[in-house]
């Protein structure tokens, strides 16, 4: 397994293996209350929910409560939620709006604070001592602002396609595509070249 | 930014773990858990698998009752009450009309339907696509890729490195088998041997190969860049032979004419269609949440609308002269647009499959002379068990 293979199963949400119980059937048992179902729905979705809120709110503890409140969200619409749909994306939905929300929010108090009310989160704060390329793209990301931030995790952490995350964040394609172009170019300027081996 | 950058940042995306990730994961449980205790769980309710059912029982007592001449009336009281579908389609999928067999996707996995009425489940797959002699059956599972045969024998298999998303055999005997997955699009040797080669980074599942053209050109793939730009590629050399303007909607599929020479593009409530060398030839709306489908010859389309007064028709259009056309098939409807799936064509060119979810029909309409062939109670035959709701299975191909 190579490391991006191994990368991609941690993430785990889309890449269940053979055999495991169809989704679902899950969602149909969580309807009727099966909490062993629940949790290999949470298990099979937390982390690429709780990343991809990571990524757009670069704050630990603002990205726990994101991805929990979207959970909880999810299961208090649980009846309403249409079996043949994917669980995945209907999450995810929830995740990123709920993110980009809680983005604009701590800027606003970061304005009405003057500057001094709430510290950046440290770089340090990321655990990627292993993947120091890794760490300057990550950090080069947050450069961007959070709607930028949010298409580029749907996009390339999730895997969605740009009408898909049209389609999620309920905006116009073209937005998307703008988002996502603007958002590269920021990137690439920002990225630094990589160390020569 | 480079497509090497975009693989350092979606690398990166994935290496980047937020701190105390295992913790808060069973602390996001626990909340979980506790939220999930006070909810109060739906009931059990007769759901439309259970609704399913009932209809199949109540299509097993109209055969009764046509046995007799009491029934015979009982049997038109439920069809004024149904009052959808073709009145008299048959009850079961038995041989096609012309030669050649049907690729299926349904619920329960991937279906070929053959000519002479038999069938055959190859499994729990998706992304089903033919090899262009119907020899074999490519298919996908989460991250792995088969080869089939239209037995259901496993050939080869290799695992991709993320979910595959799509995938399409190449159209001409230079066996190459396409597939998007980790939203790149690769290429692996049509026996399974070698390492994919990533050709471009994508925007869309929609990936077509060009069929051998009359000079021997072979391994050209059509498919959606990340600015949505249609692009033609040589993925033996890499080189791109053509990219087209940026669209506005998203591009549902491209389907090559089958002499290579044409390029139907639909989006979502339009078609384009470019020639061989990437230039616009014509465009025109659909109507949104159809389909349109290229003829196997690339001169006629086949494609659902709605003709604004309740009725929903299935029209065959020439498209190099505008206005001619035909309607195949009139129906009334008030579903609006999306009553019918996509058309497809059978290999000779002479028969149309259109799918009729909501009456869970097939029809089978020649071109000719508008003949008619229905057959009923299609997802229950291509999902036997019908464990829990039926969905209407999807055409993949009709092939050779």
């Amino acid at each position: 397994m190579d490391a991006r293979t191994e990368a991609l199963g941690a993430i785990g949400a889309d890449l269940a293996p053979v055999g495991r119980r169809a989704e679902r059937t899950l969602v149909r048992a969580a309807q009727r209350g099966s909490e062993e179902a629940l949790e290999e729905l949470f298990r099979r979705h937390w982390r690429a929910a709780h990343r991809a809120a990571y990524l757009v709110v670069y704050d630990a503890a603002g990205a726990e409560d994101i991805a929990q409140e979207a959970f909880i969200s999810a299961i208090r619409a649980l009846e309403r939620f249409d079996r043949r749909r994917p669980f995945g994306p209907w999450l995810h939905r929830i995740v990123v709006n709920r993110s980009i929300d809680w983005s604009r929010a701590r800027t606003a108090r970061r304005e009405v604070a003057d500057g001094d009310g709430l510290p950046e989160p440290a770089a340090a704060e990321f655990d990627l001592a292993s993947h120091a390329d890794a760490d300057r793209v990550v950090l080069a990301l947050r450069s961007l602002g959070p709607e930028h931030r949010a298409v580029v995790v749907l996009r390339y952490l999730l895997d969605y396609t740009p009408g898909e995350i049209a389609e999620l964040l309920e905006i116009p394609r073209g937005t998307v595509n703008s988002r996502l172009r603007r958002g590269l170019d920021a990137l690439a300027h920002e990225l630094p070249e990589e160390n020569p081996r | 930014m480079t497509r090497h950058d975009k693989k350092r940042l979606r690398d990166a995306l994935i290496q980047a773990v937020p701190p105390d990730d295992g913790q808060a994961e069973e602390r996001g449980w626990q909340v979980v858990r506790e939220a999930f205790g006070d909810h109060e769980p739906s009931p059990r309710r007769f759901g439309s698998g259970i609704r399913a059912a009932l209809a199949v029982a109540v299509a097993g007592l109209v055969a009764g009752f046509a046995l007799t001449p009491a029934g015979a009336d009982v049997r038109e009281w439920i069809a004024d009450a149904i009052d959808i579908g073709e009145e008299n389609a048959r009850p079961v999928l038995g041989s096609l009309p012309t030669e050649g067999s049907v690729l299926v996707e349904s619920r329960d996995g991937v279906w070929v339907l053959r000519d002479d009425g038999s069938r055959r489940h190859l499994g729990g797959y998706e992304h089903a696509t033919w090899s262009p002699n119907g020899l074999y059956v490519g298919a996908s599972r989460d991250r792995e890729l088969f080869a089939l045969t239209p037995q259901g024998d496993v050939r080869w298999a290799i695992t991709a490195s993320a979910r595959i998303r799509a995938l399409e055999w190449s159209a001409d005997e230079g066996y190459r088998v396409a597939f998007v997955a980790g939203g790149e699009l690769r290429v692996v040797a049509g026996d399974g041997t070698g390492e994919p080669t990533v050709v471009d980074t994508v925007a869309s599942r929609a990936i077509a190969w060009r069929p051998e053209s009359l000079d021997g050109i072979r391994h050209q793939i059509a498919y959606v860049d990340e600015f949505d730009r249609v692009v033609l590629a040589d993925t033996d050399s890499g080189r791109v032979l053509w990219r087209s303007e940026g669209v506005a909607s998203e591009i549902s599929s491209l389907q090559w004419s089958e002499d290579g020479e044409r390029l139907l593009v639909e989006l979502d409530g339009s078609a384009i269609l470019f020639d061989a060398q990437g230039n616009s030839v014509l465009k025109g709306a659909v109507g949104t949440g159809t389909a349109i489908t290229l003829a196997p010859a690339g001169d006629e389309v086949a494609t659902v609308r709605a003709d604004g007064r309740g009725q929903m028709e299935l029209v065959i259009a020439d498209v190099g002269i505008a206005g001619r056309e035909r309607v195949l098939y009139p129906q009334a409807s008030d579903a609006g647009d999306g009553a019918f799936g996509p058309p497809e064509f059978s290999p000779d060119g002479e028969w149309i499959l259109l799918p009729w979810p909501q009456a869970d029909q097939w029809l089978f309409i020649r071109i000719a002379d508008q003949r008619v062939v229905a057959v009923a109670d299609i997802s229950r035959q291509l999902d036997p068990n019908l464990r829990g709701d039926p969905t209407f299975p999807r055409i993949v191909g009709w092939c050779c």
